[in-house]
């Protein structure tokens, strides 16, 4: 027997309370006998009106109700085992679940939204619901019952704006927690998330004793908005997943037990940080970086125990951080901190001990110390072979190829920033860049590198470089850099007279800045002798001159002290006022390259001083990068001290300094200089008539000039 | 020996112990001045320029390089080289200049200029400490003396300030005349050689100008000097205070002398005469030969000395004399025969107080006209030009024809350009013929 009620409430006013309890006696009346025959139709409630309801609404057979809200409870009880009981999907306030009939919550129009209390009463109550729509709490819920059993589908969500408590021991395929205010397990929690835990926004208080169990081989989703306070309880495997668009700090979901984490999918586009150090058995794959590293002192590690590689999707994503395979595989190729970095042992033997293999990769680093000179891109590495229990394998003992990589080309992507790890004076030899290693001074190649360099062919191609290095057999400090690229540091100290204000005995090294703080100092050495002997002139423009620079000058390296002709390299330097000759752009000591390792004699030029050039060769090589060119001590120069001039004393030695008020580039100070000098006086700027470098032409500068009369250079030009 | 070792070592320590950077604690070697002097035209400037001797570690000078403001100018860009000029006063400087030789300088070259709105004096000093010259301690040398001047009238303001920073803008060196070395053996330092010029730790000083005060005295003067015209003139002793001058006249009235009423004379007054404009000057002034015509003999003029003070000096009429002159009433006067009685000749002496002809001649008591006087060579005193004299002197030959007895010597004297035809002076002289 089928029987419907039909309500016509369709009046623009409200129905008078006394109409709508005639319709709940209605109800209750019609319904009630089916408690106690045997019919095994349910019937129908269906409502095209509004039902107003503030007691309890049994509803024992199927549900049609069309109105959006109704307040009350309302409580689904049909109890025949072989019945089902079709939900209607409007909000709730009270939404009770009970009896064995199977509850229907099929309707893909809108979700059952139960706004005070979803209450599945029993373990008799089975939710049959959709995946095409889904249950939303959004206060209390006490489940006891299953939704979906059996099935990894259903999703069950907490969407309320206020803290919601948790509890029953019920099943839930999907449990999404939608809620700002977060939700809370209570009383001994025990719900069962079957298929994955999606922390959406807001965090789910959890705790040892209320705690809620992700079955095995569940899954737990966090976007960056949500999470979990505590562990959750787990069986054999736990798989995480990270989505959203801003970094995001990993939380209790990373359960620390080495076994735990099955896969880990990594679909956060801005990143996830490591609160620890974390074992991934399964697979990963990832979609964003992982960064294992939130500051120095915590630095964390991510094992990664399958022998199968991870798979990184997409162009950028990689490890940023410390990346550990802890089950390596001879013979092959096994995927390290990126899909281009690798490590490859051929066999046991040449495995020897190492049971592990550790990668620190520090993208956008450059590898310290930072003194070391060599062109190295911005990407620090650190390898470390380890033994079963984690110790460091000795060098030597072992010979493996690693893959190295870099990123080779700016690009904006979903990383949010676009980089380019090349430094500029590798920039069109990224082809040559090899594997290098910090031998404690210097870093130098390392391994047999293959050459040229690849470079990725999808699109956008050129993004990385990489290539690999045979024959690696030590741990270390690694970088990727130009195997013929710098070769020295010069680190040199230089006077030139006309600079100095305070001399005489008593001296205090230090040269007057006048002209930089006159701002008179151009950011490119000018087109004058002898700057204009340098080719590379225009290159070495400073970013700006500071208040420390005296002037530009030029060191030459030379093969003969006396032999005149071009020389080798000219680098045009600036000078600072405690004497030192920088690099213009980075006011460190100029890195030198473009010439071999060897022996060479430098010459240092000045616009209007007299050049000097050491009486001895200097090795100039990569393990000379410490020593100090002292022009200072009137010492080792070609002519003695008396190619220089006497600037000062002070504690038992001599200071010198270039000759000033040499004007005419012609290495000899005669009246002609002195004359220039005079018919120039007055004048102000950037001069080479100011022979005492303060911006101006007086007769301080011509006696400059005088004092110096018939001075001249050895130096070869 | 001694005495050139411890001036060796004296000069070696300034060289050593004066860093430019250390002021506080060194006392300075020389002294640069500038010195502003009283300048009677407000449209220039001339100020001095001095090196000063302070100490005994130097004596030969060599050079500098002196930029120096306008404290009053400086701020709305100083000089401009299209309205002011300068100016070296030649041989106003204690150092023997020659042109600038760029093969050799064996004396010194001062080269002056306007500079970004200052002044810059730049000298250059001979090559050999030989042609130096050498500074007595503490005197000072003149570098020498320069002018400011504006073209268009304006005021060029008298304080004077050295352009700073010091350190940058000026330069001041001695000539050292021997090796600046110390110690000796594996220790000794060459710092300066002879004839090198190191740098003088110096000190600057701005004078201020001179106080301007008109103090000027006066000698106002004037006389008589015949045709009815007085000349008049004065002297002054520094007459920068004033523009120009006038003078008035006024007929002193014999029945109230006391009242005076003075007139302008048109040719009188710095207006009209160039020669009564002030100079401008400080020097004294002579201004004469300034005439006057009268009109009335016997009478007395007064005339009065005035001064226009210039703006700057209160631009005012100063009164600052009155002299009388007393035009004479007759034109001859004192005449005396000086040989009375006489036989053959006389001789008349007279004095001219005026410009005039004069017929001298001698008649008897009868009228009769004995004979004409005649001047000492011999030419008749017949309307003949007398210019203003004293002792002139006529004779009168006795002719044969005169008989003993009185004669009436006639001297009768017509002014020249006299503005009344009718003025006349006659004098008559009794004089006793003997025969």
């Amino acid at each position: 027997m089928k029987l419907t009620m039909f309500t016509n409430h369709r009046m623009a006013s409200p129905p008078k309370r006394s109409v709508a309890w005639r319709v709940l006696l209605l109800i209750f009346l019609w319904n009630l006998p089916l408690g106690t025959c045997k019919a095994q139709t349910p019937s129908l409630l269906q409502s095209d009106g509004k039902i107003y309801n503030s007691g309890v609404l049994k509803i024992r057979g199927d549900a049609a109700i069309i109105q959006d809200t109704i307040g009350g409870v309302v409580r689904y009880e049909r109890d025949r085992l072989a019945d089902s009981q079709l939900v209607a999907h409007l909000t709730y306030r009270d939404l009770h679940f009970e009896g064995r009939s199977i509850k229907k919550v099929i309707d893909p129009s809108e979700p059952v939204i139960a706004d005070n209390l979803f209450w599945s009463i029993d373990t008799n109550v089975v939710v049959d619901l959709s995946p095409a729509t889904f249950i939303q709490a959004n206060r209390t819920v006490v489940h006891d019952g299953y939704i979906n059993p059996g099935l990894r589908y259903g999703r069950f969500v907490l969407g309320g704006t206020t803290n919601q408590d948790v509890s029953g021991r019920g099943t839930i395929p999907v449990l999404e927690l939608n809620n700002l205010a977060g939700a809370t397990i209570t009383r001994s929690g025990g719900l069962l998330v079957f298929e994955r835990l999606d922390l959406q926004r807001g965090l789910l208080s959890n705790s040892g004793a209320d705690n809620l169990d992700i079955s095995q081989n569940g899954w737990i989703w966090r976007d960056d908005s949500g999470s979990i306070a505590q562990e959750p309880k787990w069986t054999v495997r736990l798989n995480l997943r990270y989505y959203g668009d801003s970094l995001m700090l990993g939380g209790a979901e990373m359960v620390r037990a080495p076994t735990a984490i099955g896969n880990l999918v990594q679909d956060d586009t801005s990143g996830l940080m490591l609160p620890y150090s974390i074992f991934v058995n399964d697979s990963m794959i990832l979609r964003g970086h992982i960064y294992t590293e939130q500051d120095s002192a915590r630095r964390w590690e991510l094992y990664y125990t399958n022998t199968y590689n991870p798979w990184y999707d997409g162009l950028w994503p990689e490890v940023i951080g410390t990346m550990v395979r802890t089950n390596l595989v001879d013979g092959q190729p096994m995927m390290m901190n990126n899909e281009h970095a690798t490590i490859f042992f051929a066999n046991a033997t040449e495995r020897g001990d190492v049971e592990q293999y550790a990668v620190r990769n520090m993208p956008r680093t450059i590898p310290p110390p930072l003194s070391d000179i060599t062109f190295k891109v911005n990407r620090f590495l650190q390898l470390e072979p380890r033994s079963a229990v984690g110790d460091k394998i000795a060098d030597s003992t072992y010979t493996m190829t690693f893959g190295y990589s870099w990123r080779a080309l700016e690009r904006l992507g979903r990383e949010g920033q676009a980089f380019n790890e090349t430094i500029i004076p590798l920039r069109g030899q990224e082809s040559q860049l090899v594997l290098m290693r910090y031998d404690g001074i210097s870093y130098n190649p390392y391994g047999f590198s293959a050459l040229p360099t690849n470079t990725n062919t999808p699109s956008p191609a050129g993004i990385w470089r990489y290539s690999t290095a045979g024959l690696v057999r030590a741990s270390g400090d690694f970088a990727i850099g130009l195997s013929t690229g710098p070769i020295w540091k010069l680190n040199a100290l230089l006077y030139l007279e006309g600079a100095v204000r305070t001399y005489g005995e008593n001296f205090t090294p230090i040269m007057s800045n006048d002209l930089a703080v006159a701002g008179l100092v151009p950011t490119v050495a000018p087109n004058i002798f002898p700057y204009s002997l340098d080719p590379d002139r225009l290159v070495d423009t400073a970013l700006t001159i500071s208040d420390s620079v005296v002037d530009w000058v030029t060191v030459e390296f030379r093969n003969s002290p006396t032999a005149s002709g071009p020389p080798l390299l000219i680098e045009t330097l600036l000078l600072l006022v405690d004497g030192r000759m920088v690099d213009p752009q980075t006011y460190q000591p100029r890195v030198i390259s473009g010439i071999d390792q060897g022996y060479y004699y430098l010459e240092v030029r000045h616009r209007n001083h007299l050049s000097i050039i050491t009486e001895d060769s200097i090795l100039v090589a990569r393990s000379e990068i410490n020593r100090v060119v002292d022009f200072t001590g009137g010492v080792a120069i070609l002519g003695g001290a008396a190619s220089q001039k006497l600037i000062g004393t002070s504690s038992g030695r001599r200071w010198f300094g270039l000759i000033a008020g040499e004007v005419t580039a012609s290495d000899e100070i005669l009246r002609d200089d002195y004359n220039l000098v005079w018919n120039n006086r007055n004048a102000e700027g950037y001069l080479v008539h100011d022979t005492n470098l303060n911006g101006i032409v007086t007769t301080r500068d011509l006696n400059v000039t005088w004092n110096n009369r018939e001075r001249l250079s050895v130096a070869p030009r | 020996m001694s005495t050139l070792l411890a001036s060796f070592c004296l000069m070696a320590a300034f060289i050593i112990l004066a860093p430019p950077g250390a002021k506080a604690q060194i006392v300075p070697d020389a002294r640069a001045v500038v010195q502003p002097v009283l300048d009677p035209l407000y449209t220039r400037l001339t100020f001095d320029l001095y090196i000063r001797r302070l100490t005994d570690r130097w004596t030969y000078w060599a050079n500098t390089t002196l930029r120096i403001q306008s404290s009053d100018l400086a701020p709305t860009g100083g000089y401009n080289p299209a309205v002011h000029t300068l100016t070296f006063i030649s041989d106003s400087s204690d150092l023997p200049l020659v042109p600038y030789n760029p093969g050799a300088m064996n004396a010194y070259f001062v080269d002056y200029q306007f500079v970004g709105g200052d002044i810059v004096i730049n000298i250059i000093g001979p090559d050999s400490v030989d042609d130096a010259i050498a500074v007595v301690n503490p005197d000072s040398i003149r570098i020498g003396r320069f002018e400011v001047a504006s073209s268009d009238g304006s005021y060029v303001p008298e304080n004077l300030v050295f352009a700073a920073p010091l350190s940058y803008y000026q330069a001041n060196a001695f000539k050292i005349d021997h090796d600046s070395v110390t110690g000796s053996g594996t220790d000794r330092n060459v710092w300066f050689v002879k004839h090198d010029n190191p740098p003088l730790e110096t000190e600057y000083q701005e004078k201020a100008p001179p106080p301007d005060i008109c103090e000027a005295e006066f000698n106002f003067y004037g006389q008589y000097v015949g045709d009815l015209n007085v000349m008049l003139g004065f002297d002054v002793t520094d007459e920068h205070c004033y523009e120009g001058f006038i003078i008035e006249r006024a007929l002193v009235d014999r029945r109230d002398p006391n009242t005076l009423d003075f007139q302008g004379r048109p040719q009188l007054t710095y207006l009209n005469e160039p020669r009564l404009l002030s100079c401008l000057c400080l020097a004294p002034q002579v201004h004469d030969s300034l005439f006057d015509a009268v009109e009335f003999r016997r009478e007395q003029y007064a005339y009065r000395l005035i001064g226009r003070r210039l703006p700057f000096y209160g631009d005012s009429l100063e009164i600052i004399d009155t002299i009388f002159i007393r035009i004479p009433n007759a034109i001859i006067s004192n005449a005396r025969i000086l040989e009375n009685p006489f036989r053959s000749q006389t001789t008349i002496r007279f004095n001219v107080d005026d410009r005039l002809r004069l017929t001298a001649r001698a008649y008897d008591l009868g009228g009769r006209l004995i004979g004409t006087l005649e001047t000492l060579d011999g030419k008749p005193v017949e309307d003949m030009e007398y210019v203003v004299g004293v002792d002139y002197r006529i004779v009168f030959n006795t002719p044969s024809i005169a008989s003993q007895g009185l004669l009436n010597i006639v001297l009768v004297a017509f002014p020249i350009n006299d503005y009344s035809i009718e003025e006349q002076s006659r004098v008559i002289i009794k004089a006793q013929l003997l025969k």
